[in-house]
């Protein structure tokens, strides 16, 4: 059995995936990422969306959940939709509604057109949410008024990368941190085609994390349903014997 | 059949073939013929193929040319000349193709006055510069002569009308055929000239080329095969050591000895002393900073004598603006000196040089030959080089390289084999021009020398790949480039854009980019984007043999500040030229004899009378020589070729190092040291540390790596499986994969009208790598990447040699352990270029970087 990670009260990881309850949240599977690397001359086939449904499948069968939130950028083509995406979208969609009781996307900057969405029964679609006093946001810009204790944001595909003599591997991580006398949580992305951004030597994207202290940050990283808490930023930084670029 | 040339034909039956007009204008001009030329111009008239390999300064141009010329000349004068091109000549750069137009001036200029009248006889250069409008000018009237680069050759094969221009084309020269043999550009060029060959049939090949072994080799690959057979070529080698006026200078008397700034400022004067005495030198550097920093010394050493208008640096990195005014500074000989790393080995045209100096060992036989051949290119003159040495093994191999080329022990070429990606490239062009048999097709591809034994596996696997059958049915429209009709067994093009897309994207050289590294405001050196990749603040790293802190990148300029210590990112790429394997053999030869005369005691001045006579040296040099291997023998053992020693040491806080004294040269001990490491690596379940050198090449773990057996385990026959594996694990196969699936055009360099940066070329083309890893670990660019690491970025083959030598018994493993470094380990050691083989799982990888980290937070 693979077991959960909690991070705050109500706040459990599972693997790629945050949990409340028996709702889970997952953000920034950028479907349709292959075509988007054809046009840039990288003639690669889709190979990521039958690991995407394996992972949900896995994820869900661990955790037992029954509603799912996709917290932005479900797509990865700004303002129009490709081939690919069409038929993946659909594929997934069809998917969902097959296994998840409650359906909720939230948008992201990837994704303002998005196919099918009227065709689902069980399904809506938001700018943001509150759920059980979580705000959920893709994180690509800070809501007027947050009325809630924690926010989850994606949007960044945070990773750490950690070196040991020549040797370095990017992994990707949740990082959790305070954001205005809140709880900020960043998830990481639920594609396989890269890792990520590395939080620790690349710049930072979301507005959330610019208004905050990074280095105050707490990093999980996980990897294939394990969950590693290498404490904060702040540390990771001191003992890797190496500095933020941004002055922190 | 390939056979050498011996008929050499006189001045009366040359004249007697060629036309009257041009036998004129050859004797206004030249008083004889060259020897090369009495062995081949009467033989390109007979229509024969011919390989011509002789010293510069042997009129060897013309002698391609003149047969030709007199060809055009006849039919001119007989109003029999079409608009057609009769003559393709290819060389591998553009420079050269410029200057040899402008040399064919003068003789169509001359003979047209000595006949009279209008001949008309064009030629014309064609290559990735030439316009628009040109273009159409030579479709409307084509150049009889037509002047071209191997990558225009292949656009030009499926240019609709233009090809059709190439019906009557009855020779093709390739000149400067051995820098492009030994490379994937002549695996290309050789498949264009069998697609030539296709399309309007047989043709006289000529191929030009410096001093390289075996000849034999070079002409195969120049006529290519029919039916199985090589096509007849005959070979005209003229002797080149008569011409050679060759010494050897060692900067100071005791070069084991002197500290390095004697060493240096000695070099410096020399160099003054001999660039003052000629009238213009040529010094050859190994790498590109190398040539800044002599550049550089020369000016602030001699403020007086040298300054930016008479010394001046040539090499690769360079702006073309800055190489062309090097150039015609030369011509105008306005240059005192020039200084180079490899960019002026070819023959383009840099006026008349006096003197060649090789400034440290420029690693093979034949580039010492073809550097030294820069020098003297007036008729019947002597080319002089002189080679100043560096360091104290500097001295061995230099003296080794001045005995082979007195000798004419020329080192192997080696010429790439079965290139996947260039076949893909080409199967593409070819299914642009026509539909084909999958028969036929094979047989043509197989008529060339590189890919004569290729398997019909791979080419169908190939042909699959270019099919677009990697992707799911319903979207292998967008990958699939051609169709395959397995059933019929034909193939051809599909889609539009098919060939504005190939021509876009043609070719073999890899797109490179570098940023430049500042310290202070001063630009003190370049490195690949792929190493700044890696580089993270507070990271130090060497570069022009300078350690730099790494501070931030702004665009593409690298922000360092100096730093001391041992670096912390070590080089993974490097720039310095391979040890010949041959060469180096011949140094451990030279080991044994000398082991040998430690053993039995002989004398100290019968010791070094030896070396003098074996290495033909002055006493000085001789005497340092010995020097330096008597503390070898007495502190260790001699490694030589009947003797690998192995060396165990533990370094700073008990680190563990395995130090193998190979010499073997850098290709081979790439190969030896992953392999091995790979052993240990998969045993001990950890990371091991490589470095490599021409020398030899160590492994580093912290914790254990055993004894020999690791050695003793690999194989000749096990060889290339182990190192499948071992290379797969390294950083190695990333960079080559990425070249290998831009040529077989899986990556498309310019795509819909964008070019793509060579950085966001690499991050994609990881994913690109993990993919096709996923997809079929046989995939044909897979293989032919990691075939391209094993044969020609490494040398399995001599690998394997070696390997066999140590089966045999005729090479011993001799273990032994010392507390620091033995002399010969010192500068394997310090100059070494790293990698690492990379075996804890990545999980195992991130549970210890974890358990590290908070272990050291709660302290």
């Amino acid at each position: 059995m693979i077991g959960l990670f909690k991070i705050t009260k109500n706040l459990e990881i599972c693997d790629l995936a945050l949990l409340i309850e028996d709702t889970m949240i997952i953000a920034d599977l950028h479907l349709g990422y292959e075509q988007y690397l054809n046009r840039e001359g990288f003639m690669l086939p889709s190979f990521q969306f039958r690991k995407i449904i394996d992972r949900i499948d896995k994820i869900k069968e661990s955790s037992g959940a029954e509603n799912i939130i996709i917290n932005g950028d479900l797509k990865h083509e700004f303002g129009k939709v490709s081939y690919q995406e069409n038929r993946e979208l659909k594929k997934l969609l069809d998917y969902l509604e097959e296994n998840f009781k409650k359906i909720t996307l939230i948008k992201g900057n990837h994704d303002p057109i998005i196919p099918y969405l009227s065709q689902l029964k069980n399904f809506k679609i938001v700018d943001s949410m509150e759920f059980q006093n979580h705000l959920i946001t893709h994180g690509h810009h800070i809501p007027e008024k947050i009325k809630t204790q924690t926010i989850i944001i994606g949007h960044e595909h945070p990773c750490i990368g950690l070196r040991s003599g020549e040797r370095i591997e990017k992994i990707k991580c949740y990082i959790k941190g305070p954001f205005q006398g809140k709880k900020l949580v960043v998830m990481p992305s639920f594609n396989f085609v890269t890792e990520g951004s590395d939080i620790l030597h690349e710049a930072i994207i979301s507005p959330f994390l610019k208004e905050s202290k990074l280095s105050k940050f707490r990093v999980y990283a996980v990897e294939d349903f394990k969950v590693f808490d290498f404490g904060t930023v702040e540390d990771i930084t001191r003992i890797m014997g190496e500095q933020l670029v941004r002055g922190l | 059949m390939i056979k050498k040339q011996e008929k050499k034909y006189n001045s009366k039956e040359i004249y007697a073939i060629l036309h009257p007009w041009v036998r004129r204008w050859f004797k206004s001009r030249f008083k004889d013929f060259t020897e090369a030329q009495r062995y081949a111009i009467k033989e390109i008239h007979n229509g024969k193929n011919v390989l011509i390999s002789s010293p510069t300064g042997s009129g060897k141009t013309l002698t391609a040319f003149l047969s030709i010329i007199s060809e055009l000349t006849r039919l001119a004068e007989k109003g029999e000349l079409e608009d057609k091109v009769y003559c393709i000549y290819v060389s591998p750069l553009k420079a050269l193709d410029n200057d040899i137009e402008k040399n064919l001036d003068e003789p169509l200029k001359e003979i047209q006055k000595i006949a009279g009248k209008k001949l008309g006889i064009r030629k014309a250069v064609r290559t990735g510069d030439t316009t628009q409008s040109e273009r159409s000018r030579m479709l409307r009237k084509p150049p009889h002569i037509l002047i071209t680069t191997p990558e225009t050759l292949a656009i030009i094969l499926v240019a609709p009308k233009f090809r059709k221009k190439l019906s009557h084309v009855k020779y093709v020269i390739v000149d400067e055929i051995h820098a492009l043999a030994d490379n994937k550009r002549g695996v290309h060029l050789s498949l264009s000239l069998e697609r030539l060959q296709h399309i309007i049939g047989d043709f006289i090949r000529i191929g030009l080329s410096a001093t390289v072994h075996p000849l034999e080799r070079i002409a195969k690959f120049l006529v290519g095969y029919h039916e199985g057979k090589p096509r007849d070529c005959l070979i005209i080698d003229v002797d080149y050591r008569k011409k050679l006026d060759l010494e050897l200078i060692c900067p100071v008397d005791d070069i084991v000895a002197a500290d390095p700034e004697e060493v240096n400022n000695a070099i410096y004067d020399i160099l003054d002393e001999l660039i003052s005495e000629h009238k213009t030198t040529l010094i050859f550097t190994n790498t590109r900073s190398g040539t800044e920093s002599v550049v550089y010394n020369l000016k602030s050493r001699f403020p007086d004598k040298y300054n930016d208008d008479n010394i001046m640096a040539h090499h690769s990195s360079l702006s073309r603006e800055l190489r062309l005014e090097a150039e015609d500074k030369l011509k105008n000989g306005k240059l005192k000196a020039v200084v180079s790393s490899t960019s002026l080995e070819l023959g383009i045209d840099i006026g008349y040089i006096d003197l060649v100096i090789l400034l440290s060992s420029p690693k093979s036989v034949s580039r010492a030959l073809q550097r030294i051949g820069r020098s003297g290119h007036r008729l019947h003159e002597k080319s002089k080089g002189r080679i100043i040495v560096t360091d104290r093994d500097d001295l061995v191999e230099c003296a080794m390289i001045l005995k082979d080329c007195l000798e004419g022990k020329i080192d192997e070429i080696n010429i790439p084999e079965n290139c996947l990606d260039v076949l893909a490239q080409h199967l593409y062009g070819m299914a642009i021009e026509h539909r084909w048999s999958l028969d036929y097709a094979l047989e043509v591809v197989k008529r060339s020398y590189c890919y004569r034994n290729l398997s019909r596996e791979d080419y169908m696997k190939v042909l699959k790949y270019l099919a677009g059958e990697y992707a799911d049915l319903e979207e292998r429209y967008v990958y699939a480039k051609i169709w395959l009709d397995h059933e019929n067994g034909e193939f051809g093009r599909r889609g539009k854009l098919a060939r504005m897309l190939y021509s876009t994207n043609i070719g073999t050289i890899p797109d490179r980019s570098s940023a430049v590294v500042k310290c202070k405001g001063k630009v003190v050196g370049r490195i690949d984007e792929e190493f700044l990749e890696k580089l993270r603040k507070g990271d130090t790293f060497v570069l022009g043999g300078k350690i730099y802190r790494f501070n931030y990148t702004r665009g593409m300029t690298v922000n360092v500040t100096p730093a001391s210590g041992p670096p912390t990112i070590p080089s993974w790429f490097s720039e310095q030229l391979p040890l010949s394997f041959d060469l180096a053999v011949d140094i451990q030869r030279f080991r044994d004899a000398l082991d040998a005369k430690f053993h039995y005691g002989r004398s100290k001045s019968e010791i070094i009378e030896f070396i003098v006579d074996y290495l033909h040296l002055d006493y000085n040099a001789a005497h340092a020589i010995y020097q330096y291997f008597r503390e070898q023998y007495l502190y260790a053992k001699i490694p030589s070729k009947r003797r690998l020693l192995v060396e165990f040491y533990k370094g700073f806080g008990g680190r563990k190092f395995i130090v193998f004294h190979g010499l073997f040269g850098r290709r081979v001990n790439d190969a030896l040291s992953r392999a091995i490491a790979y052993i240990i690596a998969k045993k001990y379940k950890r990371d091991v540390m490589i470095s490599v050198t021409d020398n030899g090449f160590y492994l580093s773990s912290d914790g254990k790596m055993g004894g020999l057996e690791s050695l003793q385990r690999l194989d000749p026959e096990n060889l290339r499986r182990i190192l499948t594996w071992a290379i797969d694990k390294t950083e190695t196969l990333t960079g080559r994969f990425r070249h290998c699936a831009a040529r077989s055009l899986m990556i498309l360099r310019r795509y819909k009208g964008k070019e793509k940066s060579v950085g966001r070329q690499q991050v994609k083309s990881r994913i690109l790598l993990n993919f096709v890893k996923e997809l079929d670990e046989n995939f044909p660019i897979l293989k032919e990447a990691r075939r391209e690491v094993l044969e020609d970025y490494m040398d399995i083959k001599n690998a394997k040699k070696v390997l066999k030598w140590i089966k045999d018994g005729a090479m011993r493993i001799e273990k032994i352990d010392t507390r620091i470094p033995s002399p010969f380990a010192f500068n394997l050691v310090a100059q070494g270029y790293l990698d690492v083989l990379k075996y804890e799982e990545r999980i195992e990888f991130i549970k210890r970087m974890h358990k590290a980290i908070i272990e050291q937070i709660k302290t």
